[in-house]
């Protein structure tokens, strides 16, 4: 059921962010525009920024910042190939710098608990999405940056190889590389867990 | 907390941001919209219209501006002179000349330096690749498998790297390589064929990243052709009996006497078509399980769609021409032979090469030859290419002396011309190379070597071949002792090297 739901939800925004209209109002500045690119990926960006950075308050700060250098660079909008990597690419290099700027002030990370990790869409079978969000999460801070990254925009951005390789700039058959390789390291941890 | 990862990646459901922060971030947009479209506006002094965050609060779709109120904010167009702009020396700097640009240049100098100090090329989102085809490719955790049979115009990929945790660009592969289970394979394009010692064949057509496994793999992406007619003779090896299985993100398709195609596109969909025989398709997770479904000549079916959703399967329609079935070949082929303790570890089992005789031993049954310690009069080993093989038989690999041990290994040319084949290589033993014969009739080198491990002898063999099944033994002897009061039991050891090529039957 949640599963028919996710696909649903999925073609609707998929075909939402592949209208070319979209992209021609976004670039001539129409708020109504925004709104709709907002209802359409703002959900899996956030959900994407979260689990990078590690804080809701950082997360809802770099995704408003993701918004707001989308405005400014509208007029890029109607060449851009596809908006949806668009838009987590963007909000990746605002994640970076949120980073980079947390670095500098030397602000420590206060750990997400396990309801700030994910706020279920569905009551159903909440405690086990969590616990499920929380084991994820948890073998996610096991890997490496690069392996992780690819995750959480496969998991959490809920892109395809194709998305992730614009996003990041990497080899599609390196993306699909990189997260089967994190795929088994994470099952291995799993396992050392369970011993 | 033994759990699959791939099943609890499943069940995650989307994250919903606040909702208060809809409005916000909408609001701050339309902030920006409109003082860039009041900073190129027409006229001086007038009035720019702000949509604030109201109008957008509602569900896309149901908005309605011309109903919804707008709230107006009055901008002053004429701003006052600053005071300072009387000031000489301030209005030098500001206005452009040389002064200026020197200004600037200063100021891009000193930001490049800032930017040096940050050490950006450390930033998590910069990524490097560690591009090193003269590295040599990881040692696999399994046994050689298979040889790669076809290539094809193929461009190299990257891989991950377990030692160094970032991609690395794919090593060539060549014609007669060796491939090991384990192994990834990295395909940006061209075609390169996999012949398993099972007999079944893979053809992979790049882009396409495929580890290799025992008999099959796991396809990441792209797609690929697998054949397996008819079972070798050499699928006596242990592993080689294991069904010929294609596995996915989402599937796994096992041969059953066919030839067939699978693609994995880039959301991990799983698309089979069978061109001969039949395959039995089934989803690879255990949730959400829809069954088995098998195959026949002519027909596809699609496992989808993405991780963390239902997988089902689906028959589809498939062109035949979509998958490349053939690759071109070149006149010969090579024989599948193994050097000793090929891709192995120390203490290993060599399935492909057997200690079937010795001497003075009435009880003695064959067994596999063993992955030996080395010694350091031995040299190195070579994991790629071949290592110190010896049996169980004495304690820590020693044997008695004056026992004589023979080594055997065998290689199939069934679809090769035995008039044809080509065989070299090269052995060295420890201590005494009696003889070497290629089916029962002697090949051994013209000098007899007596202690071989210093330099080792080369062989080359291009006559005795047989059609179908050919044996090569290697006789190795411990020495006597040469001083009476040596140890009754000395190290016996084998290493051997071997590659060749034959025509292909028309």
């Amino acid at each position: 059921m949640l599963s028919a739901m996710h696909e649903k939800e999925r073609h609707c925004v998929e075909e939402t962010l592949a209208v070319d209209t979209l992209q021609q109002r976004l670039a001539h500045g129409d708020p109504l525009a925004f709104a709709e690119l907002y209802d359409a990926c703002a959900d899996r960006v956030g959900h994407y920024l979260l689990v990078r950075l590690g804080s809701r308050e950082d997360a809802d700060d770099t995704l408003q910042e993701t918004f707001l250098r989308i405005a400014r660079t509208r007029q890029e909008l109607e060449n851009i190939e596809n908006l949806a990597a668009y838009v987590f690419a963007i909000a990746r290099n605002e994640a970076a710098r949120t980073k980079d700027s947390r670095t500098r002030r030397q602000c420590g990370q206060v750990p997400l608990s396990g309801d700030d990790l994910f706020i279920c869409a569905s009551d159903e079978a909440e405690t086990d999405v969590n616990r499920a969000a929380e084991i994820i999460a948890a073998a996610l801070g096991q890997l490496d940056d690069d392996l992780r990254e690819v995750v959480e925009l496969k998991t959490y951005g809920r892109l395809t190889y194709q998305q992730i390789s614009q996003v990041t700039g990497l080899p599609q058959g390196t993306v699909a590389t990189r997260y089967r390789s994190a795929l088994v390291k994470m099952q291995r941890w799993f396992e050392r867990q369970a011993q | 907390m033994n759990e699959n990862v791939e099943t609890l990646i499943g069940t995650l459901t989307p994250c919903r941001v606040r909702a208060e922060l809809r409005s916000r971030v909408l609001a701050a947009v339309a902030k920006e919209l409109q003082q860039h479209d009041g900073s190129s506006g027409s006229g001086a002094g007038g009035i720019a219209p702000v949509f604030s965050s109201d109008n957008l609060a509602s569900p896309v779709g149901t908005a309605d501006l011309s109903t919804d109120p707008i709230s107006i904010i009055v901008r002053p167009s004429n701003v006052a002179p600053s005071p300072l702009q009387h000031l000489p020396l301030i209005n030098y700097f500001t206005q452009v000349g040389p002064f200026s640009y020197l200004v600037s240049a200063l100021a891009m100098c000193i930001a490049v330096l800032a930017a040096w100090q940050y050490k950006m090329t450390d930033r998590p989102y910069r990524v490097e690749f560690v591009n090193r085809p003269s590295v040599s490719p990881d040692i696999s955790d399994s046994v050689c498998v298979g040889h790669v049979t076809g290539a094809d115009e193929c461009q190299w990929g990257h891989v991950a790297s377990a030692k160094e945790g970032r991609a690395k660009r794919n090593t060539p592969i060549t014609i007669s390589s060796p491939v090991s289970a384990g192994r990834q394979i990295a395909l940006d394009s061209g075609l390169l064929e996999i012949t398993f010692r099972s007999g079944a064949q893979v053809l992979l057509q790049g882009p396409a990243v495929f580890d290799v496994g025992d008999n099959g793999g796991f396809l990441t992406i792209g797609k690929l052709t697998g054949r397996l007619d008819k079972p070798s003779r050499q699928s006596l090896i242990p592993n080689a009996t294991s069904p010929f299985v294609i596995q996915t993100p989402t599937a796994a398709v096992t041969d059953q006497g066919t030839e067939f195609g699978v693609e994995v596109d880039e959301d991990g969909g799983t698309t089979s078509v069978v061109f001969r025989g039949a395959v039995a398709v089934q989803t690879s997770t255990s949730v959400n399980r829809t069954g088995e479904l098998v195959l026949h000549a002519n027909e596809a079916a699609r496992v989808g769609a993405d991780l963390g959703n239902a997988l089902t399967i689906s028959r589809t329609n498939v062109a035949a021409n979509y998958f490349t079935r053939n690759i071109k070949r070149g006149e010969r082929g090579p024989i599948h032979v193994f050097g000793t303790g090929l891709g192995l570890r120390k203490g290993d089992r060599d399935p492909w090469w057997q200690v079937v005789a010795a001497t003075g031993d009435p009880a003695f049954k064959p067994e596999p030859a063993l992955v030996a310690p080395i010694r350091h009069y031995w040299g190195w080993n070579s994991p790629r290419g071949s290592q110190w093989v010896s049996t169980t038989l004495g304690p820590k690999n020693l044997s008695p002396r004056g026992a004589t041990y023979t080594f055997s290994t065998s290689f199939d040319l069934s679809e090769l011309l035995s008039d044809t084949a080509v065989l070299k290589g090269w052995c060295m033993v420890d201590d005494e190379l009696i003889d070497i014969r290629l089916n029962g009739r002697s090949v051994a080198p013209a000098k007899n070597v007596y202690d071989a491990t210093s330099y080792g002898c080369s062989l080359t063999l291009d006559e005795g071949f047989v059609e179908g099944i050919n044996a090569l033994e290697v006789e190795v002897r411990v020495g006597e002792p040469k001083e009476s009061n040596s140890y009754n039991i000395s190290p016996l050891g084998l290493r051997m090297e071997l590659s060749g090529t034959a025509s292909w039957k028309p």
